[in-house]
């Protein structure tokens, strides 16, 4: 009793009021989470403004005599006629080292039961990207660990790639493989959870947690049941910790999940605000909110340090359809796309990667050597035979060249195969590529081929334990590598005879 | 007086006006439509003073004066009484205040003691 009352002495004691001119104004009306003020004279756009009991608002509209603002928090205490003052501060997000390994939502405030990060910075959440000057190619590759990823359609830091597909067809768990992959890396990642349900949200850290992959990822929630405001406010939050990060010449890389939903919170305060709706009851500025959020991805020059953002926004489809409104959007900003269909992941292909049509329209660039010399025709041969496949099955005879091609196929596609907790060493990538575009897997019964690979792998990593570390080292392969891969790929199929079929069971 | 039965012949001559149309059901919306308007008639010139006492004169003079420089315009003052600040002064001029009340200052403190 004794210590409460002390503690608010204490308080009372340190109390100076400070006396100064303060823009007010009044509720006029109040719902849903919006406000329209009267007053407030001074408001700027984007301006923090202060209700009754330290409760929070932004400015979103500036009309002739009233201010319309999102409210950030709980509402329910507010009513018509209150009291709001303008603070002259922009919305800010704590940020520092202490935030790597946390649950926060996007104000800062932490959702996994622990107290506040101690940080001595904050970065504001509206910010002009990056400019011409500072910026420069990308150059560098995000290891995703997924083979038909990293293979065809490379990622390279400061990327901004699309995870584009309808529900459950795997789009986060790309995500979530290319994170746990980053263990070793060096690369901060921050995954922004945007109108999913909270059980997700939970289930995300609980992988996270199992892989170890928390001690370089930061969570940034905003569930379905907080406020629009929050869920519009919380991927600009990430980015701004991302950026916190590039400043000191870190890499980071950022997930957005998903940014339908976040357009939809858009919409809502929209159509709350009485703006003017248009396709699809969307704003106008809906490709803005995107477009700005996507440009702050960046790889920086060495002047400004050589930090990097790498963005890897989700959009969910409805019933495959990328023409709406909001993927044509994203897909227009992002500099490609990995679309993943239901029909692919349904007929057992995971990741269900559409070959066809995806692409990575910088990411070549950054491709380690020796994964662009035994990929190169990858794509273009799978997307042959994805539509060869189609033909094929109307038809019985088929020429000797059509049936090898769709064999070849059929075992690329089995290699492809991953499950989304086993992301895979770069080195072990190209080995494998390299074996089945050679053809040393022609004798492999389809069912066998993921046996195959692993045994391969075992086995070649344990006769020639140097073979890693030299592929690394050299980040091509020599006609030396290749050699001694084709001595050791040939032994291991002559001494794995249950393995590969003979040539006579064949015909 | 005057003033009231001139109020008075207006609400009622509205009232009229919305029964003859048979459209009462829009009175919150009329209502609505006046408070915001409230907020467009803010006289940019006149600044209220609430104060817990009378004020006299020479105060009145004093607090115009220095309200004409800061604003760098004349301003003139309406005084207003109000118990329930007190002490000091509060002054409202276009769409600013300037709050030096005890009873504001005793709010803040109590939001500094709950919430910090």
């Amino acid at each position: 009793m004794i210590d409460i009352s002390k503690t608010i002495g204490k308080k009372i004691d340190k109390f100076t009021p400070v006396l100064k001119a303060q823009s007010i104004g009044q509720i006029i009306s109040i719902g849903d989470g919006v406000a329209l003020i009267g007053g407030l004279a001074d408001a700027m756009m984007s301006e923090i403004i202060e209700f009754p009991k330290k409760t929070y608002g932004l400015v979103l509209n500036l009309n002739k005599h009233t201010v319309g603002a999102i409210i950030l928090g709980s509402s329910n205490h507010l009513k018509e006629g209150d009291e709001v003052t303008t603070t002259g501060r922009i919305l800010e997000i704590p940020v520092g080292e202490t935030l790597i390994g946390r649950v926060l939502g996007p104000l800062g405030n932490p959702l996994d039961g622990q107290p506040a990060p101690k940080t001595t910075q904050t970065e504001a959440l509206e910010k002009i990207a990056p400019g011409v000057i500072t910026r420069e190619k990308v150059n560098q590759p995000v290891q995703t660990g997924i083979t038909a990823i990293d293979s065809m359609i490379p990622i390279g830091r400061g990327q901004r790639e699309l995870i584009i597909g309808d529900r459950s067809t795997g789009k986060s768990a790309i995500a979530l493989t290319t994170i746990i992959n980053q263990k070793k890396e060096k690369l901060i990642c921050i995954y922004v959870v945007i109108g999913q349900k909270a059980a997700f949200t939970a289930q995300l850290i609980d992988v996270l947690k199992k892989f170890k992959a928390m001690d370089h990822t930061i969570i940034i929630a905003a569930n379905a049941s907080d406020s629009p405001a929050l869920q519009y406010l919380a991927p600009y939050a990430g980015v701004a910790i991302a950026e916190y990060f590039a400043k000191q010449g870190k890499d980071a890389l950022i997930v957005y999940d998903d940014l339908s939903k976040h357009a939809w919170a858009y919409r809502e305060l929209s159509l709350l605000l009485k703006r003017p709706s248009g396709r699809e009851a969307y704003p106008g500025d809906v490709f803005y909110i995107h477009s700005k959020l996507l440009e702050r991805a960046a790889k920086l020059n060495k002047k400004n340090g050589g930090g990097s953002i790498t963005a890897l926004p989700i959009i969910e489809t409805q019933a495959g359809d990328v023409s709406a409104y909001i993927p044509t959007n994203v897909i227009s900003i992002t500099d490609g796309q990995i679309y993943l269909e239901a029909d692919l992941f349904n007929a057992g292909v995971r990741p269900a990667i559409n070959a066809g049509l995806s692409v990575s329209r910088v990411g070549g660039d950054a491709q380690i050597k020796a994964m662009r010399q035994v990929a190169g025709k990858l794509r273009l041969e799978l997307a042959q035979f994805r539509e060869l496949a189609a033909f094929a099955q109307f038809s019985s005879d088929l020429d000797p060249i059509t049936k090898a091609q769709l064999d070849r196929g059929a075992r690329i596609t089995e290699i492809l195969k991953q499950d989304w907790d086993k992301p895979l060493d770069i080195e072990e990538q190209v080995i494998i590529i390299w074996a089945v575009t050679n053809g040393y897997l022609d004798n492999v019964t389809v069912e066998k081929v993921k046996q195959w690979h692993q045994e391969f792998i075992k086995y070649i990593f344990t006769t020639r334990p140097k073979l890693k570390s030299v592929i690394k080292k050299e980040k091509i392969l020599t006609p030396k590598i290749i050699k001694e891969l084709e001595k050791y790929t040939q032994k291991f199929n002559q001494s794995h005879p249950q393995l590969v079929k003979q040539k006579e069971e064949d015909q | 007086m005057k003033f009231h039965n001139k109020t008075d012949a207006i609400v009622e001559g509205i009232l009229s006006y919305l029964e003859e149309k048979k459209s009462l059901d829009l009175l919150p919306e009329v209502a609505k439509k006046l408070s915001q308007q409230s907020f467009v008639r803010i006289d940019p010139n006149l600044a209220v003073v609430s104060s817990s006492i009378q004020l006299n004169k020479k105060q009145t003079d004093e607090i115009k004066q220095h309200l004409s420089r800061y604003l760098n315009r004349p301003i003139r003052i309406k005084t207003k009484i109000d118990k329930s600040i007190i002490a000091g002064l509060k002054i409202e001029v276009a769409g600013q205040m300037i709050d030096s009340t005890v009873n504001r200052r005793l709010k803040e403190l109590k939001t500094k003691v709950i919430y910090d």
